[in-house]
């Protein structure tokens, strides 16, 4: 009796859990079967659920093809992708850094840390946009990768920061402390045997501000304006904003630009949920 | 003393980035908000007007409506976002098969970025070929196409359908983390009592949760309040001003009318409003966790 309700209730879970997944994935799911449908296929009433004649010329036409369009798309695909990297690893330098003067050598307390990243989370990004853009364009660094890129890496060193020192905090003190004790200094113990300790820390915090600066869409749409600068994002939104464009191209983009935040969920699960979590939890 | 002195060079340029990138900005927004702004040749005219920018937000109506409409995100966001984080949370943290894959794929809405997020739903929403009158339509719910994004008083539980479906995965990681610090002893003793799993969830469960269910709160209505990236994307703020936020406002009032002042108040005038509802949140909770 307890034994078959003990199977009911087990049963009951694995449904429930079943249906969160499936209002998780079916927009991407459905994304993705557009894609790989053909246009006429999309105007069919009601809509067919899977493709009739799967391809993936879209896929295709976004990497290699010629037009406008998908150009600007490649463009911005390769301008997100370098400023997402540079801010990545710099941020996880300049970090790594000051986790360590606030861990180690208390410069700051905790409290502060903790205010001053709550704070710079409450402000609202589109007053920093204003004052951005009317002193970038004093400076003429507006609409260039160097400056969005200066933005993202403000914007994300204090969670960097915050991922960083509760790492810090869990590494045992004794070996700084003893190699302090056999004459290393100061910087030769956070350079040789604390940064080369904290890899995995060092990377979840890469992975991060990556995730943040690919998808970041309001600063990216106001200070910048040409090809040589303009984001992913920025381009995805012209491709939306345009009378016509085809709906699986349009969906093929998506997927493209999605490609990369699901290959570093699929092989850092456990990484980013360690990063959400420290701080929050262990209290 | 040398290590004082080395840490204040480890996090000197940290600071000087933060400073001049976030600080200065946010002064000279400060400024600007004391000042009418009109964009001519030459540049930017300035003229002294005093708090007269933050009165007359105070007074718009326009800036109500849209800070009660933000004010509806947070609240489903709270309410319905924070409650299916849970619930999910619990499910995945029990014992079964593909556990781990199960947890990664919920990680999706996160990691995606806003504006994919926008494209997908606008093609579900589409009232012609849309995915979501199609399955409604051949379930037998509705018998006729429904244009989801263009009828005012369905607009906005559209746009909250997707806020809640892409915040939804934070609140269950943050959960599942929490879940798993509750000693599995204080369950089998309440077992041991004959608790029923209602009085153990509340009994339980529900105070050992409370510092994150502050920091979720905090968290939310943070981030809710600046929602955007949505509104732009998927309705523009329309039809007519019904899916408004304040953050659209702030960016036409800014972008499209170059009233840069008028829109510098309306950050500072939010920015107060949150520190005071998270300044409340955080009394509440502490008299909640002594009890």
């Amino acid at each position: 009796m307890s034994n078959l309700k003990k199977r009911i209730f087990y049963f009951i879970d694995i449904i429930l859990i079943i249906l969160a997944l499936i209002w998780t994935l079916l927009p991407i799911f459905w994304t993705f079967i557009t894609s790989i449908s053909e246009e006429t296929e999309l105007t069919k009433v009601p809509a067919s659920w899977f493709p009739s004649h799967p391809t993936f010329e879209n896929y295709w036409n976004v990497f290699f093809k010629k037009a406008g369009t998908t150009n600007a798309f490649r463009v911005g695909l390769m301008n997100s992708f370098i400023i997402s990297t540079v801010v990545s690893i710099i941020s996880v330098f300049l970090g790594s850094l000051a986790a360590y003067a606030i861990s180690r050598l208390k410069i700051l307390s905790s409290n502060i840390v903790v205010f001053l990243l709550l704070f710079i989370q409450m402000i609202p990004p589109v007053i920093l946009v204003t004052s951005l853009y009317v002193i970038g364009s004093y400076l003429k660094i507006l609409d260039t990768k160097f400056y969005l890129g200066l933005i993202y890496l403000a914007l994300n060193l204090p969670m960097a920061i915050w991922i960083l020192k509760g790492y810090f905090d869990t590494l045992p003190k004794e070996i700084e402390d003893s190699a302090l004790v056999d004459g290393c200094s100061p910087p030769t113990v956070l350079f040789r045997i604390v940064i080369p300790l904290s890899g995995p820390a060092l990377f979840t915090t890469g992975i991060f501000t990556f995730i943040a600066c690919w998808g970041e869409f309001l600063l990216a749409l106001v200070l910048t304006d040409s090809l040589a600068s303009k984001t992913m994002p920025v381009t995805i939104s012209e491709f939306m904003g345009r009378f016509y464009v085809s709906f699986n191209l349009m969906a093929t983009v998506g997927i493209v630009a999605s490609i990369p935040p699901i290959l570093i969920a699929l092989a850092f699960q456990r990484l980013i949920i360690q990063g959400l979590t420290s701080g929050a939890v262990k209290e | 003393m040398l290590q004082k002195k080395f840490g204040y060079i480890l996090i000197f340029p940290s600071f000087l980035v933060i400073t001049l990138v976030l600080f200065y900005p946010l002064i000279y927004s400060l400024f600007l908000s004391f000042y009418q702004t009109s964009v001519g040749l030459g540049g930017l005219k300035l003229k002294f007007v005093g708090l007269n920018n933050y009165i007359d937000v105070l007074r718009s109506s326009e800036w109500w409506m849209s800070f009660l409409r933000t004010a509806y995100f947070v609240f489903y966001d709270i309410f319905v976002g924070m409650s299916l984080g849970l619930g999910i949370a619990i499910l995945l943290n029990k014992n079964f098969r593909f556990r781990g894959i199960a947890r990664t794929l919920v990680l999706f809405p996160y990691v995606l970025p806003t504006i994919v997020k926008a494209l997908m739903w606008k093609w579900i929403y589409n009232s012609d070929y849309g995915f979501l009158n199609s399955l409604l339509y051949q379930l037998g719910i509705i018998n006729h196409y429904i244009p989801w994004l263009s009828e005012p008083k369905l607009a906005i539980h559209m746009l909250i359908i997707v806020n809640l479906w892409e915040g939804t995965p934070f609140a269950i990681i943050l959960y599942l983390a929490a879940l798993q610090t509750i000693p599995n002893e204080l369950y089998e003793a309440a077992e041991i009592d004959g608790a029923n799993s209602w009085q153990i969830f509340s009994k339980i469960t529900l105070p050992l949760l409370m510092p994150i269910n502050l920091m979720l709160i905090v968290y939310k209505t943070i981030a809710t309040f600046k929602i955007f990236d949505i509104v732009y994307a998927l309705t523009g703020g329309g039809p007519g001003t019904t899916t408004q936020v304040v953050a659209h406002l702030m960016y036409s009032t800014v972008f499209d009318s170059l009233q840069f002042g008028k829109g510098a108040s309306m950050s500072f005038i939010l920015l107060i409003i949150i520190l005071v509802l998270v300044y409340i949140y955080t009394k509440l909770f502490k008299s909640e966790i002594n009890y």
